[in-house]
């Protein structure tokens, strides 16, 4: 939908006159000549919400008119270029089914329903819920679960009223294996933005990341520099993935082996000594452990797991070890996997530990932010419980809050917790097989409030939904990042709020209020927090709303110094490459490989991942990404095709190992994928009949999961277990 | 293996078949105007002859039939224009290079004379139409009377004009056509001739419908026989010079052989629109029966429409792009709330 | 004569279709339609494949048959350079040059009936910018400028690196290069 054809389709469907259109054009100048000749643009400070990346942008509004979103030219993260997504943010403002009105569930001899109700009483409702909780539970029994920068205003309200369970799905359903393997091996997680200096390096290894696909902003922008710059990719992946196309060596490997391959890699680099003996001595602890334990871990015993031929499991890692410290081992992001994914990321760390690319050019280098002041505000009380009571007896070496393990707490009459508050985050969609379990604590939970700003599949499980107005409408924290270049970038309102739709922390404060909080919000508006804060760093928010982003010079260097120690915080100081955190809480110190399990007869590997056009299932109702992929398909190979006489852009089912059945979705035939595995874009298939573009179009992966496997020392939901068969649809 | 699809989507034409660049208006208009062209070329040929006795359909009352079908095709023209109100600029300018261009001045050159024609010979061949003109209140004697006059003073270098205005007329539907390289069907000069032959043959089987005498229901029979061999032929040549050509000429060609066009194709045009009557003339040859000739007339009419539908869908099968969608380009309809029940969506 | 070109990496183009995207924002374009469009083709059996993206679009043409095939001159070269517009004033709608162009980049804008088409953004050409689609690219995969000018970024291109066109057979020598 186009901003102003919104409006002139519907008065063209009004008028009946075959000539109307006719008669309306006949005197106009065409689109570019009215272009040729139109005044200046008012450009509006923005940070861009189409994912989580918030690449700076810029609003361009000419007559009134929302015209178009760019990239803020000074932003490390977008260089003055958007992408897919960040593009089309106009046609999340303008989503005809955006939500606009608090609603509040009623029910109705015998039937349940929304009322649109005031915010008055949506707020006056969660917050006599909320203290009958906290009463009678403690306030601790609030759960939050979040996504998004506009996080911070709900972590805060929910750390106010004296509860610490906080939780993303970027954690337990992304990033979390990836982070506490890196932990226990570096004494820190990976930054977002990665801090991968692909465009310095000689060689990119991706396992499993398919850039390209995935558009994360300065992500694919730095990729395609090492691509320009004729570095050696190397892609493992088990499709021909965007990145695979660039890559001098794609390694088509079997799903689930990708230990395998990593400690075949880590044999040769062992066995040939291609390691700076040096470095090793003076970073690292447990080298020899590691030396005695990878000897049987040849090329030759990866190849029968992996499907790798030696030769290319040796070349390949020749080519690291002789680019080093100029090679990308990419960490990866969506981490989930097989369950065993600590250990795989630790597998990873421990590669890119031996290479020595930690704080080297063209391998990771060291991320810096501004230092950005809290504004003051008087401590949180200390809650009695917290996430850890329920989640370290599971998962002992969680990090932060596990999604999976709060949700099944919400269950039963004596669950742990009474009620919960979702913000932005889409969990049926997200969490993989949580739609029966997130049914149940609909039921048992005495308050569910969503916080989202179109009517998500999440908002049809609360008590309450509150709409927020979308990221081109409001305030929110300000953007301070780890990375390359150290900045600040302001989200302004760009645009006029759309219904009553309100911002975040508007909602946060007023419900501060009603819960007697009103010591945590000492401040009318949110933008004298924000302009607080950037005094503090020398500046103010009426500079920011003309800047929107400012730069502020590194105060470390961006690389380490080759030679010198590395001063990790790990409890050695050192590279872990053995961990004796992992063995003393009774995991492997050393990463192991496992069979996992076989796929059925007639099944095949369902592995999923993104499109550039769209983020997680948030944006498939966007009118202008739609037009860019209306539906995802299931890519299948010519092989499989043909055993299931399976006919290209048909529309079929797919079944999964536990007779779960998907919607239908099309067929796309191509040899891009391996012959044992399908392929589709998560995000599709949405269940909620208000998302009207989206509604019923393609098939949703993450209902296919029913068998998901748990990491023993996060928690996080391994996904790719999963494998389905066909049903054709019936003609 | 070789896989080439769309990575967005793309509903234009050569996409989403619904918006055609051309469709069953255009093959009506450039029916008709050959069908015209016909006309005008044996009237202007009677008149300047001397055959009004021996035509007296094709001299008084065929031009009255042109000028109707001009009008109809005309209009079926305008119906196509996305901008029918802008038709006007097709005479701010003459674009040389421009087929369409040339037509639409052709057109304009085309109208007088069949006017004249139709004016010259409406007092014989509509004679109660002709009083009913003349008694008009007000215009009838101090207007008509005087035009009447000058269209049959005018008729005999009207009617040469006729010939030649004619034959560009036929050729141009035709040329139109061929002048698009972009689309390898029409590129080829044998439309030129092919048009001109089926519009003659369209002409002269309108004498043959409306003959006012035995003897010239007879000779256009024979002429129309003429026509169609010659037009057999040139099918003949373009289906060869096709099969011969590039890829995109072949793929075109193989859908009216043996693909979705095939039907009407051989059945439709090759069988009733040529065939039957060449052969229902030809035993004719010697005598000419009036149901049985007005019967092959029709025929021919028939098929005189069918080979420019036929032309104009063909040419739009193939082009130098191949794009292909690899989503369904069907669900952007639904973005303008004309798409499905969202309840099929499950 | 001013040259434009627009000359696009295939090595570092990914098929986001962000060009399109940005099209459409920058132009308005009507929905449903599009100026440009990305392919994407690949070759080869499992597992040796090739696939390479296109970014495609009006490839305005040196020897353009849309506009010589346009009885009222509405689809025309503007300012002495190889790019083609539409003047919509002058349109009527005929489509003859829809049939006349090769790469089917024309298309019929809804509702007012003119052929749109891309303009190579020339509102922004005029003030020196890059088209909106080049602007955009996050793989800088896309390059535009003046081929008549040898120390331009195309022409080096052009110069040192391998590339073809779409359907040169045409004769309409198209202005939209692709580097191998």
């Amino acid at each position: 939908m186009q901003r102003r054809d919104f409006l002139r389709l519907n008065a063209i469907a009004g008028a009946s006159a075959l000539l109307g259109p006719s008669l309306a054009g006949c005197s106009q100048p065409a689109e570019w000549q009215r272009l040729m000749t139109a005044g200046p643009a008012t450009i509006k400070p923005t940070v861009c919400n189409m994912c989580f990346w918030s690449c700076a942008g810029q609003v361009h509004v000419r007559d009134g008119e929302p015209w178009k979103i760019t990239g803020h030219p000074d932003d490390p993260h977008s260089m003055g270029r958007l992408c897919t997504r960040g593009t089309a943010g106009l046609g999340a403002y303008y989503d005809p089914n955006r939500l606009i009105k608090p609603l509040l569930r009623v029910n109705r001899g015998g039937s349940q329903q929304f009322d649109v109700v005031s915010w008055d009483d949506a707020l006056g409702f969660i917050a006599g819920r909320l203290e009958k909780v906290a009463k009678e539970h403690g306030p601790e029994a609030l759960a939050t679960l979040v996504h998004g920068p506009g996080a911070e205003h709900f972590v805060h309200l929910t750390k106010a009223f004296g509860s610490d369970s906080i939780s993303e799905p970027a954690f337990a359903q992304c990033r979390g294996p990836r982070d506490t393997g890196f932990y226990f091996t570096f004494g820190e997680g990976i930054a977002s933005p990665e801090q991968t200096d692909m465009e310095n390096a000689k060689c990119v290894v991706l396992i499993g990341t398919h850039l390209g696909e995935n558009l994360h902003n300065s992500q694919v922008r730095t990729f395609a520099d090492a691509i320009r710059n004729d570095a050696t990719i190397i892609t493992v992946d088990p499709r021909f993935s965007v990145a695979a196309g660039k890559a001098k060596y794609w390694l088509p490997i079997r799903p689930g082996t990708d230990i395998a391959l990593l400690l075949a890699w880590t044999n040769v680099i062992l066995a040939e000594r291609l390691y700076d003996a040096d470095y090793i001595n003076l970073n690292t602890v447990g080298f020899n452990a590691l030396a005695a334990y990878i000897a049987p871990f040849t090329p030759e015993w990866a190849y029968v797991e992996t499907g790798i031929t030696a030769d290319v499991i040796r070349q390949t890692a020749r080519i690291m070890a002789a680019s080093a410290p100029a090679t990308v081992i990419h960490p990866g992001r969506h981490t989930v996997w097989w369950g065993d994914d600590t250990q795989r990321a630790r597998a990873v760390a421990i590669l890119a530990g031996l290479l020595g690319i930690w704080g080297q050019k063209g391998g990771y280098y060291m991320p810096e932010s501004v230092a950005l002041p809290e504004f003051p505000l008087p401590a949180y009380p200390v809650p009695k419980k917290s996430w850890r009571d329920i989640t370290i007896s599971k998962f002992p070496l969680a990090g932060q809050g596990v999604t999976n393990v709060m949700l099944d707490n919400m269950v039963g009459s004596d669950a742990y917790y009474k009620a919960m508050i979702v913000y932005d985050t889409n969990l049926p969609m997200t969490m993989p097989n949580s739609r029966a379990t997130l049914t149940k604590a609909a039921q048992a939970l005495d308050l569910l409030v969503v916080v989202d700003v179109q009517p998500s599949e999440m908002t049809g499980f609360a008590d309450v939904v509150l709409p927020e107005c979308s990221y081109l409408e409001r305030y929110d924290p300000l953007r301070s990042e780890s990375e390359r270049d150290p900045c600040i970038a302001l989200r302004a309102p760009a645009l006029p709020v759309q219904g009553d739709s309100k911002p975040g922390w508007w909602i946060a404060k007023q419900l501060g209020h009603r819960l007697g909080l009103d010591k945590y919000f000492p401040w009318n508006d949110y933008t004298e927090v924000i302009d607080w804060q950037l005094k503090q760093v020398g500046s103010s928010l009426t500079e920011m709303q003309t800047l929107g982003l400012k730069p502020y010079p590194r105060k470390t260097p961006l690389y380490l110094t080759p030679g010198a120690p590395l001063n990790l915080q790990t409890p050695s100081g050192k590279i872990e490459l053995y961990s004796q955190a992992l063995a003393d809480a009774g995991f492997d110190a050393l990463p192991r490989f496992t069979r996992h399990a076989q796929r059925p007869d007639g099944f095949f590997h369902l592995n999923y991942g993104r499109a550039p056009q769209h983020s997680f299932s948030r944006t498939q109702n966007n009118p202008v990404l739609y037009q860019l992929m209306p539906e995802n398909l299931v890519w299948i190979h010519p092989d499989t095709a043909m055993q299931f006489a399976i006919d290209n852009e048909s529309y079929v089912q797919l079944v999964n190992q536990d007779g779960v059945v998907s919607n239908k979705v099309r067929v796309r035939i191509t040899e891009r994928i391996r012959p044992d595995s399908v392929w589709m874009v998560h995000g599709f298939g949405h269940t909620a009949a208000g998302l009207t573009l989206a509604y019923g179009r393609g098939a949703d992966d993450s209902a296919l999961m029913t068998r998901v496997l748990y990491d023993p020392i996060m928690g996080g939901t391994g996904m790719r277990g999963n494998f389905v068969t066909f049903r054709k649809e019936a003609a | 293996m070789h896989e080439e699809v769309l990575a967005s989507v793309m509903a234009n034409a050569r996409v989403v078949p619904q918006l055609a660049i051309w469709g069953w208006q255009i093959a009506i208009y450039l029916f008709l105007g050959g069908f015209t062209g016909g006309i005008m070329v044996f009237s202007g040929w009677a008149l300047i002859t001397g055959r009004d006795e021996q035509t007296p359909f094709a001299v008084n009352r065929a031009p009255l039939v042109g000028f109707i079908a001009l009008s109809v095709g005309m209009t079926a023209l305008f119906s196509d224009l996305e901008r029918p109100l802008h038709v006007w600029r097709f005479y701010s300018i003459l674009h040389v290079t421009s087929p369409m261009s040339w037509g639409a001045w052709i057109l304009l050159l085309v109208f007088p004379a069949i006017i004249v024609l139709t004016l010259a010979g409406l007092p014989l061949g509509f004679p109660a139409l002709t009083r009913w003109l003349l008694n008009l209140p007000v215009v009838g004697k101090p207007l008509v009377q005087p035009v009447f006059k000058l269209c049959f003073f005018l008729r005999r270098p009207a009617a040469a004009l006729s010939i030649g205005l004619g034959i560009a007329l036929c050729i141009y539907t035709g040329i139109l056509l061929s002048s698009f390289n972009s689309r390898p069907f029409w590129h080829s000069a044998l439309l030129g001739p092919l048009f001109l032959v089926s519009g003659l043959s369209t002409g002269a089987a309108m004498m043959i419908l409306g003959a006012g005498t035995a003897h010239e229901r007879h000779l256009f029979g024979r002429i129309d026989l003429g026509l169609i061999l010659a037009e057999l032929t040139l099918l003949g040549l373009l289906l060869i010079d096709m099969l011969n050509g590039n890829a995109m000429q072949q793929g075109a060609v193989a859908y009216l052989l043996g693909g979705d066009g095939a039907m009407l194709f051989w059945t439709g045009f090759v069988g009733f629109g040529l065939g039957l009557p060449l052969l229902l003339e030809a035993a004719m040859w010697r005598r000419s029966f009036m149901v049985v000739a007005s019967f092959a007339s029709v025929l021919v009419l028939v098929g005189g429409f069918l080979l420019r539908d036929i032309v104009v869908t063909a040419g739009q099968q193939t082009s130098w792009t191949q794009l292909h969608n690899q989503f369904n380009p069907d669900l952007i309809s639904n973005l303008r709330n004309d798409g499905e029940d969202p309840s099929s969506r499950f | 004569m001013a040259h434009y070109v627009m000359v696009i990496d295939t090595k570092t183009c990914i098929g986001c279709t962000d060009c399109v995207d940005a099209c459409r924002m920058e132009n308005n374009v009507p929905e449903g339609l599009c100026f440009d469009w990305v392919v994407e083709v690949t070759t080869g059996r499992y597992p040796e494949l090739k696939t390479e993206f296109r970014s495609e679009r009006c490839n305005h043409c040196s020897r353009a048959t849309c506009v010589t095939a346009c009885p009222t001159g509405a689809s025309q070269y503007w300012n002495d350079s190889n790019i083609v517009v539409v003047d919509a004033s002058r349109c009527t709608g005929c489509k003859a040059c829809i049939a006349a162009c090769p790469y089917d980049a024309r298309l019929i804008m809804q509702p007012e009936g003119y052929i749109g088409k891309c303009t190579f953004c020339v509102h922004r050409v005029q003030y020196g910018l890059d088209p909106a689609c080049v602007a955009v690219c996050p793989a800088k995969a896309m390059h535009f400028g003046r081929l008549d000018d040898p120390t331009s970024e195309v022409f080096q291109l052009l110069e040192s690196r391998e590339s073809y066109s779409l359907n040169p057979e045409t004769g309409n020598e198209p202005n939209v290069f692709y580097l191998r």
